[in-house]
């Protein structure tokens, strides 16, 4: 399995700044405070929920691990194997040290690009992809990864995002325009894509939609979906 | 979901449903059929009772009383009568009747010269009857539906470890061989015993696929060393010079099928240890420079066979390619093509990018062009000579190296095999 992600893909500049410390502080900032912990029992719930909605896949590619915040959920299941892997070294270092031994076992570890996956076709059950796609704004660069996810995923895909139709994204897109009225920001590295275009383009990359499940429906901009790679025509 | 899985759940259903209209109507048959005999059997012992009231009455000379709901018709041969005409024409004995929708229970009995009918109407009986009619009919309908909530839910409950394992099943031979086994996912029933059956079966088949790999690979490597043997043989029988040309061709021919058995294993080397990477360490060359040789190299069996060989360019091309991939696929197409020609021509077109082997022979029908690639498979199968690995060779070359080859037909109806080297 390559070490390094293949030099040729594609590289966004937020993938950069996930270095050893930020890895820690996320770790963290996920540990502290009542309204974080509640938010991430809610996140394990949705997890749960899309993994049942999934059939429970057995062999899980968590991508992007980030600090390994999915693995003691995604260890519940007894026989069940992930492979961690994540852009950033100094993350899977974080998620190595800070996670409890008992998980590691069932988990492997792989730096891989989510552009470009260090794995052969159909090798993993379901990919597991948490928080990354919002990092991704152009149309072009999420449907290079999912296509990505559909050559490695042998049947399911779990993604969160965020989406429109809700009151936090209204409220987003409001104070975007005051700000941008007011002066050019830096450029911004998260986005809200419509429901209905992402949904189309699940569609294109060759998924059907089992599940949609919503962070806090029609408040929150988290929305986490179910796919699964739709037969009819979907294989030669 | 699939719709397959849909079917068995609908046809569980279905027979659960059909079973309870079934049973329980059968069940609401019987109760309403043992309702109206015991209303039967409860008026006639009622009327026969009061028959005899009547007849002890009227001998102790007491007035004839009748009971509630019931009326009672003397009918004497003189006297005139006041029986409806519905009673008149009946015989003795008891009878049940629906008259204007009422169910009336008749009594006749002669006794002397006179005729007694009595006439009941079980009204609070009938009420009752009917109440009893409703529950049954809402039991009826509770049972069905019932029985359709218990189908839904327990084919659910026995066909989702059947749809998961099916789906668990697909295309498994892809996944990485670190998943975890099909069988502790499952209680121990039936399904549990096909997932271990398909673990197994599984098990097996990787171990038989990396056995293929690595004889394959090992059979290279080994063979490696005794062919470099061999070409470093002739190169030192030519360095000391034979003194004789022939000879010395002779050994020049052997040294040259040497060079091509190295590049064979190299191929066969490369496709076994990785059949998805694409690579090549035996040195970048032209198109044009192994198109080249190899029409010297196949242009004495064309002639043999009658065939004309030739070489066009249509379009120079710049891109370096590995080698062995390119002589092989090359020199695969051009001994498939000679071989099914019989007569006629060969060509090898190369263009910018790509190239193609066309031929005069007989083609392949369009139905047969997909199954072509496939190992074993041969154009006519009349025609012998193991060739039919030559052109699965071709497309794993083909596919390792992320070329595409193609299969059309040739304008007058022989092949052309059309091989782009840029497709990625
Ligand atoms: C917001 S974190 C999410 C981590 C985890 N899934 C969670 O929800 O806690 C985003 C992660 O994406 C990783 N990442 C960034 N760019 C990536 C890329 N191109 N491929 C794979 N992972 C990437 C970062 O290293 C970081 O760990």
């Amino acid at each position: 399995m390559p070490d390094q992600p293949a030099s040729s893909s594609l590289h966004l500049p937020f993938s950069d700044k996930y270095d050893r410390q930020h890895a820690v502080n996320y770790l963290r900032k996920h540990r502290d405070g009542i309204a974080r912990r509640l938010s991430h029992r809610r996140d394990e719930k949705i997890a749960r929920k899309a993994l049942a909605l999934a059939d429970e896949p057995t062999l899980v590619l968590d991508l992007p691990c980030g600090a390994g915040r999915f693995w003691p959920v995604l260890a519940e299941h007894p026989n069940r194997i992930v492979i961690a892997a994540d852009y950033s070294a100094g993350m899977l270092e974080t998620a190595r040290t800070h996670q409890p031994p008992a998980l590691r076992e069932r988990i492997r570890m792989l730096r891989t690009s989510a552009f470009s996956i260090g794995l052969p076709d159909g090798a993993v059950d379901s990919v597991f992809c948490m928080r990354l796609l919002h990092h991704i704004g152009s149309e072009e660069h999420r449907s290079a990864i999912l296509n990505e996810f559909h050559r490695v995923a042998r049947d399911t895909v779990i993604l969160s995002l965020w989406v429109d139709g809700n009151y936090k994204a209204w409220r987003r897109r409001k104070l975007e325009q005051d700000r941008s009225r007011r002066e050019e920001r830096g450029e911004q590295n998260r986005f809200i894509v419509p429901a209905r275009q992402v949904e189309a383009e699940f569609r294109d990359a060759g998924f059907e939609i089992l599940g949609r499940i919503d962070f806090i429906p029609l408040y929150a901009m988290w929305r986490t979906y179910v796919l699964r790679k739709a037969t009819a025509g979907g294989d030669r | 979901m699939s719709r397959r899985q849909q079917a068995l759940a609908r046809r569980i259903v279905a027979s659960f449903v059909l079973l309870t209209l079934l049973v329980s109507g059968l069940f609401s048959l019987m109760v309403i059929e043992a309702a109206s005999y015991a209303e039967d059997f409860f008026s006639e012992e009622s009327l026969n009772q009061e028959f005899e009231n009547l007849l002890s009455a009227e001998s102790a000379g007491r007035p004839l009383h009748t009971s509630r709901g019931t009326q009672l018709y003397v009918v004497a041969p003189a006297a005139p009568s006041n029986l409806p005409l519905w009673l008149a024409g009946m015989d003795p004995g008891y009878q049940e009747v629906d008259q204007d929708g009422v169910e009336q229970h008749v009594l006749i009995r002669d006794a002397g010269e006179r005729r007694y009918v009595l006439v009941q109407v079980l009204e609070e009986f009938e009420r009752r009857e009917d109440f009893l009619m409703a529950i049954v009919a809402v039991a009826f309908a509770c049972s069905v539906l019932a029985a359709w909530g218990i189908g839904v839910l327990i084919s659910r409950r026995v066909i989702a470890p059947v749809t998961r394992l099916a789906g668990q099943v697909r295309h498994r031979a892809q996944l990485l061989p670190l998943a975890p086994p099909l069988a502790p996912d499952y209680a121990n029933d039936e399904v549990g015993r096909l997932a271990a059956a398909f673990d197994e079966t599984m098990g097996t088949l990787r171990e038989a696929l990396e056995r293929e790999r690595l004889f394959t690979s090992d059979v290279s490597h080994e063979l490696r060393t005794p062919l470099m043997v061999i070409a470093s043989t002739c190169d030192l029988l030519l360095a000391q010079g034979l003194g004789d040309p022939h000879q010395e061709e002779k050994v020049r021919r052997m040294l040259d099928s040497c060079a091509e058995m190295r590049e064979l294993v190299e191929v066969f080397l490369q496709l076994a240890r990785a059949p998805q990477e694409k690579g090549g360490d035996g040195g970048a060359v032209s198109l044009g420079e192994v198109a080249q040789e190899q029409i010297e190299h196949w242009r004495s069996e064309a002639a043999a066979r009658n065939l004309e060989l030739t070489l066009t360019t249509e379009a120079a091309d710049t891109g370096r390619y590995p080698a062995p991939q390119v002589r092989a696929v090359i020199s695969n197409l051009l001994r498939n093509a000679l071989h099914y020609t019989d007569q006629g021509f060969v060509r090898l077109v190369l263009r910018s990018g790509g190239f193609s082997v066309c031929d005069s022979g007989a083609g392949i029908p369009p139905d047969r062009r997909e199954t072509i690639f496939q190992p074993f498979v041969r154009g006519d199968a009349s025609r012998g000579d193991g060739l039919g690995l030559g052109l699965s060779l071709v497309h794993r070359i083909c596919r390792q190296q992320g070329w595409r080859i193609r299969l059309d037909e040739y304008p007058g109806g022989g092949c052309e095999f059309r091989v782009d080297l840029s497709a990625v």
